[in-house]
């Protein structure tokens, strides 16, 4: 790649690189018990977060703790359908999918209310990308309408200076 | 130098300053303009939110301990690096607990009751500084505005130059020669503190977000974010104390913050961090400001004391010049722009100043555009798409800017979205000022109508405050609530002066120079 061109994307893009993302790692033990791991991006512990075990039918806490100084937890894996959550605070949640044990889960139907709750999202979202083009659409009308009155006004005052001459 | 080249070094500078005047006095206004707001950030977040409309006493008085024993006695707190922002810290009258994995709970310190955090549903006095610094446009914003101070830098200097070799007319009679004295004499008055904050500004925006490439050439590759290599110097972690596992009872918060006054008087504490709290481990660090030595700490440079939260032993004590030298030049770089620490009469007197600025600028573009005004001769009005679009970007921002006062009280809290409608109708209201602009054949005209529109805004917007917030004037004088109370005192004489600038400024181009230069009544534009 050409030298200024690398210059000046690690000027525009530099920043961006090292972000500070939490990750969350789940990964089964083979012994019906998972290991739950959370870190940052830039291998930083994620010591206090707090994980959480939901079930996915009724949304009861089926398991909640603090990552300890390790950051890293090992949990029995729940008979029933559940995702394991990381809740970094203000609003900020990492889901992932629970692992199912060796045995299987009890109830596999509740599957469609986690997706009545994905609708309830798409939703937010909707609303969201509405507002958005709205807002867009009027700043565009907008600018559309400043060039025809600039056009207006100035064939008004050609014409006018035309006339004085 | 011999006299033709002077001549050609006099032509060339004052074209250089006139061209690269024009391209970023709009930013620059708009810098400045959002700056002043800046200035009274700690006032507007405070003002800006419910959860800060509450009674204010001594703060020496309140016992701390009760309301955040309590909080982090909840098993379901984390027990390690909880940050506590004592009352008054930045303007703020809450107690505020967090921890990087919770979310801030805001307490009422007189009362002890946690107060509903609005967090990201009321970002106003945010929303108005990253608008000065570029921020809010991302990185690209920030790059932009940083680029546009070292500019201005340029045109400072080149302006002094031109003042020494260039003799300009003292007693111009037309609105050109007006307009270039007020120019030019306001600039003389602002120019020393101006860039010294535009210096600081700029090391600020591009001094670190624009230094990947010299990272990456120092650090042989290694690191393209300078920051990742000043930051162990500027803000050294502590190291992290493991946890013995042994619970033990903790000493109350006000021993230890009256243990950490003792040790150091000047100190004034405003953050608490708790670490392994409960262990046999534990220690409290006592952050905060020695007003003592300005300039020198505030920023990066925060003395502190570290207690035994078991029995108060001191585990560290870092003073103001304990610091290497560096951080205290970083430090004093940021307080000539931050203005952190500094009374209220310095923050209003910087702010004055830099209304000034704002005023150089636009009689700046004013006298350009009255160059090109000549051209017409008066035969038709003047209209000229870069006018409108300075007016609009000047003048328009004013309405836009009080109609966003309005709505911070005007929109439900709980609204879904609050922000983007908020910002989504500020900047539509602004961008409908341009429209207008180029609607008015007369931008006198416009300019009368936009001041009039946000006097009347900024007017209101204490009343909707006082109506939303269930607080009158007389509530929040009673209740020692005026760093609220003087926001509203604030919007409402400026939205008073803005009307009666409208109610003055003239309607057409031909009047102007009775309301700029009274002296010379009776005269016309080309005399």
């Amino acid at each position: 790649m050409n030298r200024k061109l690398i210059i000046i994307l690690s000027i525009l893009f530099g920043p961006y690189i090292y972000a500070h993302t939490l990750l969350l790692n789940v990964f089964s033990n083979e012994d019906n018990t998972i290991s739950i791991e959370g870190a940052f991006s830039t291998g930083q512990k994620a010591q206090g977060a707090l994980i959480i075990l939901e079930a996915l039918n009724d949304g009861k806490v089926l398991y909640k703790k603090r990552l300890p100084e390790s950051s890293e937890l090992r949990v029995e894996i729940p008979s029933e359908l559940y995702q394991v959550v990381l809740d970094a605070g203000s609003g900020h949640r990492i889901i992932k999918a629970g692992i199912e044990p060796k045995t299987g889960f009890k109830n596999k139907a509740v599957q469609n209310k986690s997706s009545a709750q994905t609708k309830e999202k798409n939703n937010t979202v909707l609303i969201t990308n509405r507002q958005i083009q709205v807002a867009f659409a009027f700043a565009f009308f907008l600018i559309i309408l400043s060039i025809i009155l600039s056009s207006r006004n100035t064939n008004k005052l050609i014409k006018e200076l035309q006339n004085s001459k | 130098m011999q006299e033709p080249t002077v001549k050609l070094f006099k032509q060339r500078l004052l074209r250089a300053h006139t061209s690269l005047g024009i391209f970023l006095s709009l930013f620059m206004y708009i810098c400045l303009f959002f700056g002043m707001f800046a200035i009274f950030l700690p006032f507007i977040q405070v003002w800006e939110k419910p959860s800060r409309h509450f009674e204010v006493n001594n703060t020496k008085e309140i016992n701390y301990s009760s309301i955040i024993d309590t909080v982090i006695s909840n098993p379901d707190f984390p027990k390690n690096n909880i940050k506590i922002k004592l009352p008054g810290y930045k303007n703020d009258p809450a107690l505020r607990i967090s921890h990087q994995f919770i979310e801030e709970q805001i307490y009422n310190p007189n009362t002890g009751l946690k107060q509903e955090n609005e967090g990201k549903n009321s970002k106003l006095a945010f929303f108005l500084n990253q608008m000065h610094y570029g921020q809010f446009f991302s990185i690209y914003g920030r790059l932009l505005f940083g680029f546009v101070a070292v500019g201005v830098m340029f045109l400072i200097v080149g302006g002094l130059l031109l003042l020494v070799y260039i003799k300009f007319q003292k007693n111009g009679k037309n609105q050109k020669a007006s307009f270039s004295k007020l120019h030019r004499n306001l600039f003389i008055l602002t120019c020393i503190p101006l860039f010294l904050i535009t210096l600081t500004g700029a090391f600020m925006n591009v001094g670190f977000k624009g230094a990947a490439p010299l990272a990456s050439y120092i650090s042989k590759g290694e690191k393209n974010n300078v920051f990742a290599l000043v930051r162990p110097v500027l803000m050294p972690k502590e190291k992290s104390v493991k946890s013995a596992n042994i619970n033990v009872k903790m000493l109350s918060i006000s021993v230890l913050l009256k243990k950490a006054k003792e040790i150091n008087p000047q100190l004034n504490v405003e953050e608490l961090k708790l670490i392994n709290w409960k262990d046999k481990t534990a220690r409290v660090e006592f952050v905060g400001y020695n007003p003592y030595k300005p300039f020198l700490n505030g920023i990066y440079n925060r003395p502190k004391i570290i207690l035994s939260a078991v029995d108060a032993s001191v585990i560290k004590n870092i003073r103001v010049l304990d610091r290497s030298w560096s951080v205290l030049l970083t430090d004093s770089l940021y307080f000539l722009h931050l203005l952190y620490g500094v009374d209220i009469f310095t923050k209003v007197f910087v702010s004055f100043l830099m209304l000034l600025s704002c005023f150089a600028i636009a009689f700046g573009v004013m006298h350009w555009l009255e160059k090109q005004a000549k051209v017409f001769d008066e035969k038709i009005p003047f209209y000229h798409g870069f006018g409108k679009f300075s007016l609009a970007l000047m003048i328009g921002v004013l309405p836009a800017t009080a109609l966003l006062f309005n709505l911070q009280w005007l929109l439900p809290f709980d609204m879904n979205n609050r922000i983007f409608v908020q910002q989504a109708l500020f900047f539509n209201a602004w961008l409908a000022t341009l429209s207008w602009s180029f609607y008015r054949l007369s931008s006198y005209k416009a300019s009368k109508e936009f001041l009039g529109l946000a006097g009347v805004l900024f007017i209101i917007a204490p009343f909707i405050h006082f109506i939303s917030s269930g607080f009158s004037a007389l509530d929040l004088y009673k209740k020692n609530m005026t760093s609220i109370l003087s926001v509203d005192i604030t919007l409402f004489l400026l939205g008073l002066i803005l009307l009666i600038i409208s109610y003055k400024l003239p309607t057409t181009r031909e009047k102007p120079q009775y309301f700029w230069n009274k002296k010379y009544k009776g005269l016309t534009n080309e005399s």
